[in-house]
């Protein structure tokens, strides 16, 4: 696991390095306060990871297991490409702006579980005359084929598309952190745009972007943790 | 043994059809494709309806659905025309390049690039240009439709039939014209079809943290924006309703397009080398 | 088959099915089935493709899919377990965490001594270092091994009866025969009853695997009913031609085809070689086989004759044309003249284009008209005229001609596809597993169409095929391919009786469901071993084998071989009179 997390991380270190070279760059070109804009993306990070990730895990797990047991999660599934997550920020911002924390995270964890539930859902579909009627023939059935087989298929398939949910996580957790007025990489950014603060604005994004491939790159080490397929590539 | 007859009957009742009609006949059963395109036709309607009528909350989301679909629709297109162009280089520059072509744009799809577009607007001002966001729209969306678009084309020049072209001594570019074009249009209509709610959604976040679309042009995420920092519900629900309706029905046709048109004219699976 | 000559029905059968019928809200599927298996019996379950054997046997396993609706009495006796048509094994888990889990859940065994178990389960298949592949991942085991393990795994669990659904049908002849000989062989000594379906396409179970010892009994299923096996008529054997004789039409000189694989680390070309050094010579009507397994290059050969796939060396010259130098108009000329079957004929034909437009199109391109401007309506009606012939020709209506692909049948589309390669009538036919499609009397129908247009129009034939029984009855003369090299030549009849090379007796034994003695999985084409290719596979290899590769030198009159033991032997036969 832990080689598996290094080589993983290792591969997208170049990726880092020269996100970090174009953003101080820009920076650098843009004004001269570049050290400082830097400094300050890099201390804004934590608190967007602190929303992304929870995030992440929890849609992605719940997804997953609402998608292969059918149902709520195929309706979930149906309606996730209407429910971006800034589309819900907004909504929960404009309707109950009670306890922000949690909406937050939940208006980002909706649209990473439809689509865990939605790819989980085809991945059992797919198994049913294949590995799962192959598994019921040798005599296994019931809560063992599900915990055992179905549920790792699902969560399996669910992690293979890890890499768009990022990536759609943190654009939402833009949107988030705007209207709730939370600390954090979107906000600066933001309010960098609005300024027209070209370098603090890059660097955010910079950092975000970073952010994305470092998480993948996690997403894509535990994907192979769980299915052996996914560890050659 | 049943003679191959070719015409006796059979138990599907379309089975004569061309190949085209067969493809319309896989979008439209695939149901969310179907309702997605009755949708898509219906927000048409009401939008140009909503442009003459006016007024009221109804009107102004209308109106705003107007200004986002124009420009989901000039972007969208940009960004299909520039992943297609990006593929078929790619593909027809030999296999050093396409390694070096699509390798970027493989890594570009796994980045949150749809906030490319806030930074420009920022960048550009409160007096921007819509032309400039809808470039920036557009090549947020062009990535995605290329990878897409080059797998498609790789699969199809794989394709048995083309071999079979070669060997009934036909040249390249009567190949090419006769067979390689009309069977990669669906295909690659369907890798186009998914840069248009990649646009969307690239504007409506953009203009909903009020960096998209111009100063005094309102979209759907401009009102959605507005609605959400006042605290205004009811203002919020027509645009934000719309949107949703929007994005499923486009989501919804690209994969119905995908299922349809992506296998649909490899008539058998697999066959060997 | 009725329970007729079942021996009474007492409680010992593993499997007794008494008036068994299978219903959707629609139609019967199956209809009244009554059989039995008893212990350590072998029943082959053969029927054509859609006749409802993969169906039987869920039903038989109590997993009949979703609507449809079990009648009738199926008594059990013991544990059951099916394999199913893919062999599918648990993609996340290792073979040996497998089977500890089953044999855990099965009869409660410790980790240790079901490890143990599953080594010698695999071993039961030969497999090399056991123990060792209980590490592996199924996705890490090539598709031999992956059946190897699947069986293994069924086996292990000690069933009292044991459901395959058309085990290992992707695999070559030359496999799979071996492995359902050693699945056979385990199941009648363990007393496990093996229900053993054919697959729809070509397949030696769909023939009679009664006689060469495979299987005890054969069930065939049609319509949904039981049938008794039928006498088959054997064929009549094929005329004896004379041999062709006159100059070479087509000769091919050191053709050499490999595909780049990029550069090694150290900035080296890596190719993988496909068809290395072949030479071939074709008289005018003469019929050539290449036989050999998957990857064994008779399917490059065969493209790269024709020029589909480019060559990296050698010669293929047709009537004294060097084809690889060959100019553009010179090449569409040979073209005309040399003509190719496809495996997939369906995806052979533009699926938007009419069967008819895409005939047209094959004609002007190879036989232009050279018609002036007043006849050419005249040539048009000729050309719709001979486009409808040649449909004639291969048993189908001239309305095939407005029809798209996608309405034709794997048999219509094979008969089209041949009606094609007719149109510019050609002199050689290279055919590329041409059946691949088809099964049964389909196929038998097709095959017996294709001798007799070649008969009639004195064609010379290549015909590419893995299945040696097929290739031998088709063509006079045969040549086994072995990782792109010719191992063995001669004609049919000598070959079909007295190969000498041990990987052309291993097809011909495959192809008469006899065990083929060739141990292991082939080679790698990245990675053959040095000497002998087949040297690791081979029961007869000795050292020297792994020294010098064998070059093709001859036996007998006619008869080459590239084998050091086969080479040996005939030299002592030669001295010992």
């Amino acid at each position: 696991m832990l080689r598996l997390v290094l080589r993983r991380v290792l591969a997208v270190v170049p990726a880092l390095l020269g996100l970090a070279l174009a953003a101080a760059v820009v920076a650098a070109l843009a004004g001269p306060g570049w050290v400082e804009a830097l400094g300050a993306a890099l201390a804004a990070l934590p608190a967007t990871l602190a929303l992304v990730l929870p995030a992440l895990a929890l849609g992605t797990v719940l997804g997953a297991l609402l998608g292969v047991m059918g149902g709520a999660g195929a309706v979930l599934g149906g309606v996730g490409p209407a429910m971006p997550g800034f589309l819900l920020a907004a909504v929960f911002a404009a309707t109950l702006a009670k306890a922000p924390v949690l909406l937050g995270l939940a208006a980002l964890a909706l649209p990473a579980a439809a689509q865990a539930a939605t790819l989980a859902g085809r991945a059992r579909a797919g198994a049913e005359d294949t590995v799962l009627l192959a598994a019921r023939g040798r005599g296994m059935d019931g809560s063992a084929l599900l915990w055992r087989l179905v549920l790792p298929l699902g969560l399996s398939a669910a992690m293979g598309g890890l890499r768009s949910a990022v990536a759609g996580t943190v654009t939402a957790a833009v949107a988030v952190e705007s209207l709730f007025g939370r600390t954090g990489a979107g906000q600066l950014f933001v309010e960098a745009a609005r300024a027209g603060d070209t370098g603090m604005a890059f660097a955010a994004l910079a950092g975000m972007c970073g952010l994305t491939v470092l998480l993948s790159a996690l997403g894509g080490a535990l994907h192979g943790f769980i299915d052996p397929r996914a560890r050659m590539a | 043994m049943h003679g191959p007859a070719g015409t006796e009957s059979r138990t599907d009742p379309h089975w004569r059809d061309g190949p085209w009609q067969k493809a319309g006949q896989r979008l439209t059963a695939h149901r969310p494709a179907a309702a997605g395109l009755t949708v898509l036709a219906a927000l048409m309607l009401a939008v140009a309806a909503g442009l003459v009528a006016g007024g009221g909350p109804v009107g102004a989301a209308l109106a705003a659905g107007h200004q986002s679909l124009s420009f989901t629709l000039l972007a969208g297109l940009g960004g299909a025309a520039l992943g297609l162009l990006w593929a078929a280089a790619a593909v027809a520059l030999g296999e050093r390049a396409e390694r070096a072509m699509m390798a970027p744009a493989a890594a570009l799809t796994g980045l949150p690039l749809a906030l490319a577009l806030p930074l420009v607007g920022g960048l550009l001002g409160p007096q921007r240009g819509l032309a400039p966001m809808v470039m920036v729209a557009a090549l947020i969306a062009a990535p995605a439709v290329a990878v897409i678009a080059r797998d498609e084309l790789r699969a199809l020049l794989r394709r048995e039939f083309l071999s079979a072209a070669q060997a009934a001594g036909i040249p390249n570019g009567r190949r090419l014209r006769r067979h390689i074009l009309p069977n990669a249009v669906l295909p690659l209509a369907a890798a186009a079809w998914t840069a248009l709610p990649r646009a969307l959604m690239a504007e409506s976040l953009a203009s909903l943290l009020g960096l998209g679309l111009p100063a005094g042009v309102t979209g759907w995420g401009t009102a959605i924006g507005a609605a959400a920092r006042a605290g205004d519900a009811v203002a919020l629900a027509g645009p934000a309703l719309l949107l949703a309706l929007t994005l499923w029905a486009l989501h919804g046709v690209g994969d119905g397009m995908r299922l349809a048109f992506a296998t649909a004219f490899s008539t058998t699976a697999g066959g060997r080398r | 088959m009725s329970g007729a000559d079942v021996i009474g029905p007492d409680d010992r059968s593993p499997l007794r099915v008494e008036g068994l019928s299978l219903l959707t809200s629609r139609d019967i599927l199956l209809d009244r089935l009554s059989f039995a298996v008893e212990p350590g019996e072998v029943l082959a379950l053969s029927g054509a493709a859609g006749a409802g054997k993969t169906l039987l046997l869920r039903a038989l396993s109590g997993l009949a899919p979703k609507g449809v609706t079990v009648l009738g009495d199926i008594h059990i006796q013991g544990r059951r377990i099916l394999v199913t048509q893919d062999g599918a094994l648990d993609p996340l888990r290792t073979i040996g965490a497998q089977f500890t889990e089953l044999l855990a859940h099965q009869s409660g065994m410790d980790e240790r001594t079901a490890l143990r178990c599953a080594a010698e389960a695999l071993e039961r298949f030969q497999v090399p270092a056991a123990a060792r592949r209980l590490a592996l991942h199924p996705h890490e085991l090539g598709e031999a091994m992956r059946w190897r393990a699947a069986l293994a795994l069924a086996m292990a669990a000690e069933p009292a009866l044991l459901l395959a659904d058309a085990p290992a049908a992707a695999l070559d002849p030359t496999q799979r025969v071996r492995l359902l000989s050693d699945l056979a062989a385990w199941t009648r000594e363990a007393g496990t009853a093996l229900l053993l379906a054919g697959r729809p396409q070509p397949d030696p179970i769909q023939a009679d695997p009664v006689p060469s010892g495979l299987a005890d009994r054969r069930l065939i299923l049609a319509q949904g009913r039981l049938e008794a096996p039928e006498e088959e008529p054997t064929p009549a054997p094929p005329p004896v031609e004379p041999a062709p004789s006159g100059p070479p039409i087509l000769s091919v000189r050191d053709l050499r085809v490999a595909f780049p694989l990029g550069r090694s680390w150290r900035g080296a070309e890596r190719w993988l070689t496909v068809v290395d050094g072949l030479s071939i010579a074709l008289a005018e009507g003469e019929t050539l086989a290449l036989l050999g397994e998957t990857g064994s290059g008779k399917s490059v050969l065969a493209r790269a004759i024709l020029r589909l796939v480019p060559p990296v060396g050698g010669q293929v010259s047709w009537l004294g044309t060097d084809l690889a130098a060959a100019p553009p108009e010179a090449m569409r000329r040979a073209r005309g003249d040399l003509q190719i079957l496809f495996p997939d004929p369906l995806a052979a034909f533009d699926p938007l284009m009419t069967i008819g437009a895409q005939f047209a199109e094959t004609l002007e391109s190879l036989r232009p008209s050279r018609s002036t401007a007043q006849s050419a309506a005249q040539s048009t009606a000729d050309r719709a005229a001979r486009l409808a012939e040649a449909l004639e020709e291969v048993g189908l209506p001239a309305a095939v001609l407005d029809l798209h692909p996608g309405s034709l049948r794997p048999a219509e589309a094979a008969r089209a596809g041949l009606a094609r390669a007719l149109l510019p009538e050609p002199r050689l036919l290279v055919c590329d597993e041409p059946a691949a499609t088809l099964d049964g009397s389909e196929r038998a129908d097709f095959l017996a169409l294709l001798q007799a247009i070649r008969r009639r129009r004195r064609l010379a034939l290549l015909y590419a095929t893995q299945d040696a029984a097929e290739g031998l009855g088709i063509a006079r003369r045969a040549l086994v391919l072995l990782l792109g090299r010719i191992v063995e030549s001669a004609d049919s009849v000598v070959l079909a009786t007295g190969a000498r090379h041990p990987y052309s007796r291993a097809l011909i034994a495959a192809a008469g469901l006899d065990r083929p003695a060739l141990h292991g999985d082939p080679p790698s084409p990245l990675r053959p071993p040095t000497g002998c290719p087949l040297r690791l596979r081979c029961p007869l290899a000795h050292d020297g084998c792994a020294q010098v590769p064998p070059t093709l030198d001859p036996v007998a009159p006619g008869h080459r071989v590239a084998c050091h033991v086969a080479q040996d032997s005939a030299q002592e036969d030669g001295k010992a009179p």
